[in-house]
């Protein structure tokens, strides 16, 4: 890794404590209770209310800090989700093989032919999910790439001479999978839940924004939903819509480049020339 | 070495206290379009404490036996003859039973030592791994013993050895580990498949110094290209050539009388015996000819050795030879 890519690494990890650190001292942070009605609508930024007030009087700095919790509990929520579930089953899959491995991976090629974001809108509008169960369908079905990734790691270690030299020795399977296997595969096990994390928040974010779940959800994506619909952008209330966008931008770009910066360090062969 | 008497391997080869008796073995593996012949007809008997080196050259099966005494075949693998350990057939085992024999009671030092530790697990956990998994002995007390076992291996400071990863030690230690790995659980058996490939002449005399003293009261099949390794660790013989065994019988036999002509070839290649290779290649395990398997390459063939396969027949004492061309 050169000097500049290890920079951005630092930089990147800060701005993701310092998300973190807001997530968790968010009642600390706030100068008002986010659902309390603390002001006159529509303020304009001022000492009292630094980013001004929504139409219904709410405090929209408090909102954006306490925003940053079911934001990043939806995307790193549905990430290790995902990551568990892809790195079981491609684990199992690929060091049995068989029948059970031929059937997974059919399913798997059907899932992934569908594309991800459109369905989980169906679902939404079907079941009316809570934040919960919207986390915890991203993760199970955006696992399947990850299955695909960690089973072919597992294919070619499941044929490696220590593996070989583990069962010389009379380990069980089970052994040789999380002893042995597990660690080799950790790297990309870790890429693929940063990578995955920026990609869940995201997503989260715009399913809130078009109002799949509960409304009065504080998150960023119902900020920018609340600020389209409620005539903020047409009033040109700029305090109201783009912190929420560039608070998302932020953290994304953020995990984006960690993902990178591993990715790069795990496999040197990954070209340098993407930031 | 070669010339002491051995206690326990005097009776003949059919003996009835055998610890393991590889009877008629043979191996094949499917592929696509083919079959392979890995191995024919292959008859081993180990007595206890009894030390038997395998040679031959590169592809000729000895591996593959290895890895079917151990049960490690691949799935695509059949098998025919028995093995069977101490009266126990090995190959109508169930993989939970040949799991509790593997590194227990039958330990295999295997092929190319780099390769063969985990890369991102310590050595000295890797060892001790063989004591807890087989609920030996409880994590603490594995390390240990390991940290033990890896002093009496010539590691000069065992704690700092066991931290080790295996990209951190040299081609010598890496073996050596092995050795302390095979070693740990306290096997009857030992399989070693090549234990000094790729070691220099100064590593290599150590490495079977320690593992001919670490042997001595066990059995061993050792596996090996190499003449030196064989004769340096066991007290009988026998030769591979194109999956079949052609010659078998104490190492005084077979190496000062060799009656086979891969045998003689063999010898005569060595460094030591004028450096004559054998001309041209051995057949490939998917086309076999139907006469005898050394036949396109032997000086002595004759018109029948090429229509006839030859069996192995005793010729005196234990010496047992797959040759007719002297009829």
């Amino acid at each position: 890794m050169t000097v500049t890519r290890t920079l951005v690494l630092y930089i990147s990890v800060a701005i993701l404590f310092l998300y973190a650190i807001i997530a968790v001292f968010a009642p600390l942070l706030t100068p008002w209770d986010p659902h309390a009605i603390s002001g006159t609508p529509l303020e304009k930024p001022d000492a009292l209310h630094p980013l001004g007030t929504n139409d219904t009087g709410q405090d929209i700095l408090s909102q954006l800090l306490y925003g940053t919790r079911i934001t990043l509990l939806i995307g790193f929520g549905a990430a290790i989700l995902s990551v568990v579930i892809s790195t079981s089953v491609g684990l199992v899959t690929g060091y049995y093989g068989g029948l059970f491995d031929e059937i997974v991976s059919r399913i798997i090629d059907i899932f992934m032919t569908i594309p991800l974001f459109p369905l989980l809108l169906v679902l939404a509008l079907f079941f009316n999910p809570s934040i919960w169960t919207m986390s915890i369908l991203m993760g199970a079905l955006g696992s399947t790439h990850g299955i695909r990734v960690v089973r072919s790691q597992v294919l070619s270690l499941a044929q490696s001479n220590f593996v070989e030299g583990a069962r010389a020795i009379g380990a069980s399977d089970f052994r040789i999978m999380t002893r042995h296997i597990l660690p080799n595969i950790m790297p990309i096990v870790v890429v693929k839940f940063v990578t995955s994390s920026q990609h869940y928040l995201v997503m989260g974010v715009g399913l809130s924004f078009l109002g799949l779940w509960d409304t009065t959800t504080i998150d960023w994506g119902t900020m920018i939903n609340q600020a389209y619909s409620s005539g903020g952008v047409a009033l040109g209330l700029w305090w109201w819509l783009l912190p929420p966008g560039i608070a998302v931008v932020g953290i994304s770009l953020a995990l984006a480049l960690i993902g990178y910066s591993f990715e790069e360090k795990f496999n040197p062969r990954v070209g340098v020339n993407r930031l | 070495m070669s010339g002491e008497p051995v206690p326990k391997s005097a009776s003949c080869g059919c003996s009835r206290n055998n610890l393991l008796r590889v009877s008629d073995l043979r191996v094949r593996f499917d592929t696509h379009s083919e079959e392979v012949r890995a191995l024919d007809t292959v008859d081993i008997g180990l007595n206890e404490g009894e030390h038997l080196a395998l040679i031959g050259e590169s592809g000729c099966g000895k591996t593959v036996l290895a890895q079917a005494i151990l049960g490690l075949l691949p799935a695509n693998t059949r098998i025919g003859g028995t093995i069977e350990y101490r009266d126990k057939n090995l190959l109508a085992q169930g993989e939970e039973e040949i799991r509790k024999i593997r590194g227990r009671k039958i330990a295999l030092i295997p092929q190319s030592s780099a390769h063969v530790l985990n890369p991102v697990e310590t050595v000295g956990d890797q060892i001790a791994e063989v004591l807890t998994s087989h609920h030996i002995l409880p994590p603490d007390a594995a390390r240990i013993e390991t940290t033990r076992l890896l002093g009496e291996m010539g590691f000069e400071k065992p704690d700092l050895a066991y931290r080790k990863y295996p990209h951190e030690i040299s081609g010598g230690m890496r073996e050596r580990a092995l050795i302390a790995m095979a070693l740990s659980a306290d096997p009857e058996m030992i399989v070693a498949d090549e234990p000094t490939a790729g070691l220099d002449v100064m590593v290599r005399r150590r490495v079977l110094g320690m593992l001919a003293e670490r042997t001595r009261d066990r059995t061993l099949l050792v596996i090996t290209h190499d003449l030196v390794t064989a004769s340096a660790l066991s007290q009988k013989i026998a030769v591979m050539y194109a999956g079949e065994i052609v010659e078998a019988g104490t190492l005084r036999e077979v190496l000062e009388s060799p009656s086979h002509p891969y045998t003689e070839g063999l010898l005569s290649s060595h460094p030591s015996r004028g450096l004559r290779p054998i001309p041209g290649i051995s057949p490939l395990a998917s086309s076999l000819p139907d006469g005898c398997r050394f036949a396109a390459r032997c000086p002595r063939a004759t018109c029948s050795c090429r229509k006839n396969h030859p069996e192995l027949a005793r010729t005196c004492g234990n010496h047992e030879v797959r040759c007719r061309c002297d009829e």
